[in-house]
């Protein structure tokens, strides 16, 4: 169980304030609200791109609320995935792992991997910008695994799909986080979402957890 | 290493306004009449040209909305390039026309209010014919299908929703005026020495530092404080395409006042060629004399084009810093004249040579503006490419050379091309720094200085055509390098 502590931060009138939340070790911690509720804001502040001061969070004995951006070693998928349109998908994926300095052989070998867990043998060469939606979160997802994060991220990365791709990508989504044993918190506001995928739920309303 | 880009390129920036500050002491000396009558030319030419330009562009705004029906897409978009020439090209080129189409030339107050107003009136047109597709668009169709007359819809509709917009953009106009030493410097005759003019003769004809130096500092507060107040922020909205008809707004006449600007700058040169190339020869200008400063011209803006690339690509790098953003929204350029007084100060401890300090001068004089004129949209468009790349472990310089420049070749080297552009045209800081018309566009100047304008109008296609070099050189980089490296 990981614990963040003192998630405190005004924007304009609104506050948001978690004084204590804890994530599960070991699969799926759900946040679940409303529009204008906070979600995104306790999103933001966890990957460390909102400034936090009082921010504790403590992963396997590191407070990652006291470490940079690249330094928290975090996973994420946002909800328009943030692929970066002029690579490929390949090109998408190692490009995380040489950020995280993945040796050429550890990042052959997990990419072979991935690409086989999320079927992604017949789009994986291609520009990103070509590729359907389906495929797309597959490689932003791939993308955030093959760091070897401390926690993954994932904010609505359901609800870029055709409801009728989005079972399938929820399955495939819990069976890679529970092969890769990443704790994971999905940010969310569809209760589909929280009933196929979450371990733990936890409500935010108008910033605070209930 | 991030941080310490940063840091320099704030240095950078900030060293013109640190160096002119170094020299400051108490009490200032300041001859109050001079001062208040340059102070009241400035007030009077600044205020003239952009209500000027206020009017007739908002008018040529609503003659493009007309326009817009009868053309294609491509060729709407070219005339609206062709409106805004007044504006990007250096002045030097609107100014020499202007002298050489208005005879006899009104030197003064009145010439620097009607040369402005023409380098002003396209940008304006084209800024609020988008601007009325862009806030209009609905209540436009609304008003057709309702039924509301033409009167009612430009009184509610324009004037009262579109009014601080409209203000803004006055305020825009007024603050440029203000910080203008190009056109003063050459029209302005004695009757029109603005702020900026008054503090060229102090500084290079007088010699009189103390007066140059406590007039700065007023300038500096002025522009400062103009540069605070007015951000491309303010101008609350964003251009996007839109089909609406605004048949209300329409009318064709508007067209009359860009299109009258474009004439001015492009038609009378063309004519005036013939005798332009006899009076060279009557002054006994050889082709052979021109090659030397020709190719000045194009190294300044090659050169200043090159360090505008580098600047560029840092504030790139430094992007997601959000005190960058803010400072690079909020930053007021120095003018001319300040630039060129900050390098006579450095010179006292260092001297770089007249060349380089035109170069860097210069490059610092354009960066902003190219920066939010080119990059500022793309790279915003980025951001959520960025922070990816920086949760996903990815350090600003990796992410800049794998993420961001591959996307953004064509608007970092179309600034680039702009920057270098005004450098191949820059007369004001190199006759400041420079005793000696070691480039095109000072021969020019020097030219209509002396009233020869029709050599000076032969003299600026050259300028013409290694500004082109200049321009295409940087902007054709993109394409190459688009190909080969970008998406």
């Amino acid at each position: 169980m990981s614990l963040i502590e003192n998630l405190v931060v005004n924007v304009d009138d609104f506050q948001l304030n978690i004084p204590r939340w804890e994530i599960l070790d070991d699969g799926i911690t759900a946040l679940v609200g409303p529009s204008g509720s906070g979600k995104s804001t306790v999103f933001r502040v966890l990957l460390g791109l909102q400034p936090c001061p009082t921010l504790r969070w403590v992963v396997g004995g590191i407070d990652l609320g006291t470490l940079g951006v690249s330094e928290r070693r975090l996973g994420v998928v946002f909800q328009n995935y943030e692929l970066f349109p002029h690579l490929s998908g390949r090109g998408n994926i190692e490009f995380a792992a040489k950020a995280r300095k993945l040796s050429d052989q550890d990042t052959q070998s997990l990419l072979a991997e991935l690409v086989q867990e999320l079927k992604m043998e017949s789009f994986i060469d291609r520009k990103v910008k070509l590729c359907s939606g389906g495929e797309r979160q597959r490689v932003a997802l791939a993308r955030a695994i093959i760091g070897k994060p401390r926690v993954l991220l994932l904010d609505e990365p359901f609800s870029a799909l055709d409801e009728e791709l989005r079972d399938e990508a929820r399955s495939l989504v819990k069976t890679i986080i529970k092969r890769y044993r990443i704790p994971t918190i999905l940010v969310t506001h569809d209760r589909r979402d929280v009933e196929t995928l979450a371990d733990k739920i936890s409500e935010i309303k108008n910033g605070k957890i209930l | 290493m991030a941080l310490l880009l940063l840091a320099i390129l704030v240095f950078f920036l900030m060293s013109p306004y640190a160096l002119l500050l170094s020299q400051f002491s108490l009490p200032f000396s300041m001859n109050g009449e001079d001062f208040f009558w340059a102070f009241k030319n400035t007030l009077l030419e600044a205020l003239g040209s952009s209500v000027l330009s206020v009017i007739l562009g908002c008018g040529g705004g609503l003659g493009l909305l007309w326009l817009r029906r009868k053309l294609t897409t491509k060729t709407y978009s070219v005339l609206e390039i062709l409106f805004l020439l007044p504006t990007v090209l250096p002045s030097l080129f609107v100014v020499v026309s202007c002298l050489g189409f208005f005879q006899p030339f009104p030197y003064g107050k009145m010439g620097v209010i009607l040369i402005q107003t023409v380098i002003n009136v396209g940008l304006v047109s084209v800024l609020f014919s988008r601007l009325c597709l862009s806030k209009l668009s609905a209540l436009g169709d609304l008003s057709l299908i309702e039924g509301a007359g033409r009167a009612q819809f430009l009184r509610v509709g324009v004037l009262s929703y579109l009014g601080p917009d409209i203000f803004y953009l006055f305020l825009y106009l007024f603050s440029m005026s203000m910080a203008s030493f190009n056109v003063p410097l050459l029209v302005g005759g004695t009757s029109g020495t603005t702020i900026e003019v008054l503090i060229y003769e102090n500084l290079v004809i007088a010699h009189n530092w103390s007066q140059a130096i406590s007039l700065s500092l007023f300038q500096m507060v002025i522009l400062g404080s103009l540069g605070l107040w007015i951000r491309p922020s303010n101008f609350g909205f964003e251009f996007k395409e839109s089909h609406a008809l605004l048949e209300l707004a329409e009318w064709k006449w508007g067209l009359i006042f860009p299109a009258l600007a474009c004439f001015v700058i492009l038609v009378p040169p063309i004519f005036s060629l013939p005798s332009g190339l006899l009076q060279l020869h009557f002054i006994k200008v050889q082709w052979g004399d021109l090659i030397r400063p020709a190719l000045m011209s194009l190294l300044l803006g090659l050169l200043t084009g090159l360090i505008l690339f580098l600047f560029l690509c840092g504030a790139s790098i430094v992007f997601l810093f959000k005190g960058w953003r803010q400072f690079a929204m909020a930053y007021t350029p120095p003018s001319g004249i300040l630039m060129g007084f900050s390098f006579f100060i450095l010179a006292r401890w260092i001297d770089v040579g007249v060349f380089t300090q035109i170069v860097l001068g210069l490059t610092l004089m354009f960066f902003v503006s190219v920066y939010r004129l080119s990059l500022a949209t793309p790279l915003a468009s980025l951001r959520g490419q960025i922070e990816t790349a920086s949760v996903l472990g990815a350090n600003p310089f990796e992410t800049f050379r794998s993420i961001v420049l591959p996307q953004i070749w064509q608007p970092l080297t179309f600034a680039t091309a702009i920057g270098a552009m005004w450098a191949c045209g820059d007369f004001a800081l190199s006759s400041i720094l420079s005793s000696e018309d070691f480039h095109l566009a000072l021969m020019v100047k020097s030219l209509a200085g002396g009233y020869r304008l029709d050599a000076a109008q032969a003299l600026m296609w050259l300028l013409y055509f290694v500004i082109m070099i200049s321009f295409v050189f940087w902007w054709r980089l993109g394409d190459v390098f688009n190909r080969k490296f970008g998406r």
